[in-house]
């Protein structure tokens, strides 16, 4: 016998593990040995790419016809809901529940106007690891017994906070939760030490209770905005502290101070779109930003008029900032009303002006600024510009800053890029001297490729705006690191995290400290944009 | 005493145990690289890991690729990318070698090299067609096309 066919079931069906169900099905045709092999695979993978109006009949029949004795993966992919699917899924489940099913997904498209509603013995499968269902609901007088389950992904359901207590009661070992888009959750407390990690898109829910998670993502559409965060076990905490946290992504639209006040201890952090300019619009009403002991702080959000509040907010609240990243995601405009927009007509270098006194990262930390961008139009924007601009000026401790633009973008490149580079240009005429600067025309002229411009600078002191120490410009082609940056994530600074206490702030426009004038930006008076 | 004590000794060198191929060669390996065979790490706990173990259906070039893998992945410090590149490598060989490795993991339960080679295997046949997978893995003894026929009936809708 040939040496495939030669392997045992098991290993066959460890193959089989990595087909899709048709390859598996297929296989019976092979020879004699193939026959039936498929008939007792542990995986079935439903998936619904066509959109097949048969698709209920094909996973029908191979139900009928699998005498697996044990189903370790049980999926149901894109099957369009309607209650006439009802019993046929029930009988589904039940054949995938009575074979030890581990790994369950059921991905309901909603045709119905209710959700497809979860039999009972589903809640109490003592081998379930893994649990995945959309457009599923569960009944409120269900006992949850998943001994087992370590993942939980819930999406368009509807649910209730007494639900979710009964989740977490039921599952010991749940490990992470993912709820998006359920209505009627507002409460979700999690009390158990195992759940490390909550996903939410849902913008129902009001309160997090949850102490020990070490990863929160709360997203709201596609912007993505993150918070990376440590905490220190020992850390002294409240019950409803979230030192435990490693990492934080959000992106939503409701205030957050209170979180960002529980985020204080940690070392990244990490800002997307979203959250950038909800920070600018406080920023702007001068609401007063908690103090936070950040090190490394990530911007992956647009430079603009809507954003360069926000980074302020920030800057003025991470007096420990070390590194400072900022991932340009091109302008984006911010939807406030008119009244909060108007207060964002300002000029970049004014409004940095009057806010860089309380910057106390600049006077004291903050050593290395790293800007990328892939859309030309991002290197375009006056306000980053006028950050890049705070920042040689005013940050005294600064050894290296980065800026590298991936400039392939599509048609009217030249012009575009003409625009950049000028742009740039006028920062690096006053950034580094004159001689470097002209070598650069050189670089700057290179289309469809990406454009690295370093400068690495060790500045003397505060008054000297030639920054003397700037010594290297580079081409090179694309670097896309982007996900090395974000894991600057150092525990070990946790340790030392400090207690902090804010000094100055309780109403932050009032009490901002009157040296912003004194080190307002000197050098590029004249050379307006 | 100075001997017996010498075994106490924290910096204890690298612990090493022998394996034994069916053709009788025999290969170090350390133990930390050693626990990621089940079968061997319950030797190891039941101490039956001090004289050579013999594999007696694990053949000697296997047993050395085997250990290779089991050393690299006891390394420290070797990111995910670049062990992913190893991986690769590692099952870049011929189909009746990559057979020898499933057997080898599934005897020495090593799930990483299992599902390693498995998932490769399980690439050659995704896709293909029932006389492509035949003439792949040399299989031989294939049904009469009416025998076919009638069992690709009963299952049509994967045959579409």
């Amino acid at each position: 016998m040939d040496l495939i066919s030669a392997l045992p079931d098991a290993l066959i069906h460890q193959v089989f593990s990595f087909l899709p169900l048709e390859d598996i099905v297929r296989t019976s045709v092979l020879s004699e040995r193939w026959v039936s092999t498929w008939t007792t695979t542990t995986h079935l993978v439903f998936d619904n790419d066509t959109n097949s109006s048969d698709f209920p009949f094909v996973i029908d029949s191979v139900v009928r016809r699998c005498i697996s004795p044990k189903v370790k993966k049980f999926h149901i992919n894109s099957l369009e809901y309607v209650e006439a699917n009802c019993d046929n899924l029930n009988r589904w489940l039940e054949f995938a529940a009575k074979r030890g099913v581990e790994d369950l997904h059921l991905w309901l498209t909603p045709m119905s106007p209710s959700e497809y509603v979860l039999p009972p013995f589903l809640c109490c499968l003592r081998e379930l690891v893994c649990l995945e269902v959309r457009w599923c609901c569960f009944l409120l007088e269900t006992t949850i017994g998943w001994l087992s389950l370590k993942f939980l992904s819930i999406e368009e359901s509807n649910f209730t906070d007494e639900i979710l207590e009964r989740i977490f009661k039921g599952s010991p070992v749940l490990e992470s939760l993912e709820v998006r888009e359920c209505r009627g959750l507002r409460n979700i407390v999690i009390d158990s030490t195992n759940v490390k990690r909550l996903v939410l898109r849902s913008s129902d829910v009001e309160r997090i209770w949850a102490p020990h998670l070490q990863s929160l993502v709360i997203s709201e559409d596609l912007c993505l905005s993150h918070f990376q965060s440590g905490g220190l076990p020992g850390h002294p905490s409240s019950s409803e502290d979230v030192s435990f946290l490693m990492e934080v992504d959000l992106d939503f639209h409701i205030p957050f101070i209170e979180l960002l006040e529980k985020l204080c201890g940690v070392p990244t952090i990490t800002i997307g779109n979203w959250c950038l300019q909800i920070m600018s619009v406080l920023e702007m009403e001068g609401v007063s930003s908690p103090l936070s002991n950040c090190r490394n702080l990530i911007l992956r959000a647009s430079i603009s008029r809507y954003g360069l509040p926000g980074i302020a907010y920030m800057l003025q609240s991470s007096p420990y900032l070390e590194n400072l990243v900022i991932q340009s995601t091109g302008i984006r405009e911010l939807m406030v009303d008119r009244e909060s927009g108007e207060r964002f007509n300002f000029d970049g270098d004014n409004f940095l002006c009057s806010r860089k006194g309380s910057f106390q990262c600049l006077a004291r930390n903050l050593k290395r600024v790293e800007i990328t961008g892939s859309e030309a139009e991002s290197f375009c924007s006056e306000f980053l510009l006028a950050l890049i601009k705070c920042l040689l000026e005013d940050a005294v401790t600064l050894e290296k800053m980065m800026i590298k633009a991936d400039l392939c973008t599509q048609h009217g490149q030249e012009h575009v890029e003409a625009a950049v580079h000028s742009k740039l240009l006028l920062v690096k005429r006053n950034v580094i001297d004159y001689q470097r600067a002209s070598k650069n025309a050189e670089v700057i002229n290179i289309k469809k490729s990406s454009i690295v411009f370093i400068g690495v600078g060790i500045p003397t002191s505060r008054g000297d705006n030639k920054r003397r120490g700037i010594k290297g410009i580079k081409l090179h082609r694309s670097l896309k690191k982007q996900k090395k940056t974000q894991a600057i994530n150092s525990r070990a600074d946790l340790g030392a995290a400090p207690k902090i206490v804010d000094p100055i702030r309780s109403s932050s426009m009032v009490n901002r400290p009157t040296k912003a004038s004194r080190t307002c930006i000197q050098t590029y008076g004249p050379e307006k944009m | 005493m100075s001997s017996s004590s010498s075994s106490s000794l924290p910096p204890c060198p690298k612990k090493m145990i022998t394996l034994k191929s069916s053709d009788g060669e025999t290969f170090q390996i350390e133990e930390t690289a050693a626990l990621q065979s089940k079968t061997l790490e319950n030797m190891i706990d039941e101490n039956c890991a001090s004289t050579p173990i013999p594999l007696r259906s694990i053949n000697g070039k296997i047993l050395a690729k085997v250990v290779e893998f089991c050393n690299k992945h006891a390394e420290v410090g070797v990111d995910a990318e670049s062990l992913h590149a190893w991986d690769a490598e590692f099952v870049n060989v011929e189909y009746t070698t990559l057979f020898d490795y499933i057997l080898a993991a599934n005897f020495l339960e090593i799930p990483t090299l299992l599902d390693l080679a498995s998932g490769v295997v399980g690439d050659m046949i995704k896709g293909k067609t029932p006389d492509e997978i035949r003439k792949m893995f040399n299989i031989n003894d294939a049904f009469s096309p009416e025998e076919e026929e009638e069992v690709r009936r009963a299952n049509q809708w994967a045959f579409e």
